[in-house]
């Protein structure tokens, strides 16, 4: 039996049902009774149809949902590759500000470095490994970035305070291009 | 006495108050607030991080205009011993005044001193 038989089966089980029931209460003349049994009925006709186009849907919904999940991991890649050269570019910024000695410079692009590497980070996440070296280094690289930024207005001032955290951000851009790297072969492997 | 002048020395007298805990902060988004008829005065982290640079503002009450400010300068480019020492200072209070107010603003003492009742932990 096909789905369209079934469903003509419903529609012509509800109509007989409810035009039986629709004519005995007619029969004792009660028109609001009668009326809202053939709502019912009509409600009816329409619940099945509806069930039926769930079911007939559900297929194209998993589809659609594999499609979306496709889509975001895609998304995830291209962002992680174009969050990159920005990272890159920050980084640049800071080596500029520290060389001009321009503090607000300097606190401009470790904060955008900061805010960047977070995005990488949720970029990734569920992708690799709760504990993979990347989100380690990137970890490590933020809270080097806080300690310079406070180190500009707070004693004692830590000499050292930059070239580490341009050392740390350095590693954390590294393996950060190394997961994207991994990210994109993988999904070209999966097709 | 320009506004500067004036400025310093409303920050120091705020800073007093607040630290012998006359002065009442509100937590107004990622600022802390203390209201006066004539004007409004905000602590805030600038990077909004609890961190410095830590500015102090003087608003008007009507429209929110800042009309004078205190910031945390930097120490690396500070040109001279004196003027280092002025910014260190400025700085320091700046980040008292951030910590008092928001211990005070979200009420961090009582809220110790009730969770060691409810756990009942002996002083």
């Amino acid at each position: 039996v096909t789905k369209r038989q079934w469903i003509a089966f419903d529609l012509i089980s509800v109509a007989v049902v409810g035009g039986l029931v629709a004519w005995g209460l007619l029969q004792a003349w009660e028109a609001g009774i009668a009326l809202g049994v053939a709502g019912i009925a009509v409600s009816t006709a329409g619940f099945t149809i509806a069930i039926q186009q769930i079911r007939t849907t559900r297929g194209a919904s998993i589809a659609a949902a594999h499609a979306v999940s496709d889509a975001l991991r895609t998304m995830a890649s291209v962002r992680l590759s174009a969050l990159l050269p920005i990272l890159r570019h920050e980084m640049d910024a800071l080596e500029t500000a520290v060389r001009q000695r321009d503090s607000e410079g300097a606190r401009r692009a470790l904060n955008s470095w900061r805010g960047l590497s977070l995005d990488a980070v949720n970029a990734l996440a569920g992708r690799i490994a709760d504990g993979h070296r990347v989100l380690k280094q990137v970890e490590k690289a933020r809270e080097a970035a806080l300690d310079a930024k406070s180190g500009l207005y707070d004693p004692p001032e830590d000499a050292d305070a930059f070239t580490k955290v341009q050392r740390e951000m350095e590693m954390a851009f590294d393996e950060l291009a190394i997961a994207v790297n991994e990210l994109v072969q993988r999904e070209v492997e999966d097709g | 006495m320009d506004d500067d002048e004036r400025t310093q020395r409303i920050f120091q007298r705020v800073l007093d108050l607040t630290r012998n805990g006359e002065l009442e902060w509100e937590q107004s988004g990622p600022w802390f607030e203390a209201r006066f008829d004539s004007a409004h005065l905000r602590i805030a982290s600038v990077d909004e991080d609890e961190l410095p640079p830590f500015e102090f503002k003087i608003l008007l009450p009507r429209n929110r205009e800042t009309i004078a400010e205190l910031r945390s300068a930097s120490l690396k480019d500070a040109p001279t011993g004196e003027e280092r020492h002025r910014r260190r200072v400025q700085n320091e209070s700046l980040k008292l005044l951030f910590g008092l107010a928001r211990r005070q603003a979200l009420g961090i003492d009582s809220v110790f001193e009730r969770l060691e009742q409810e756990l009942e932990i002996d002083e």
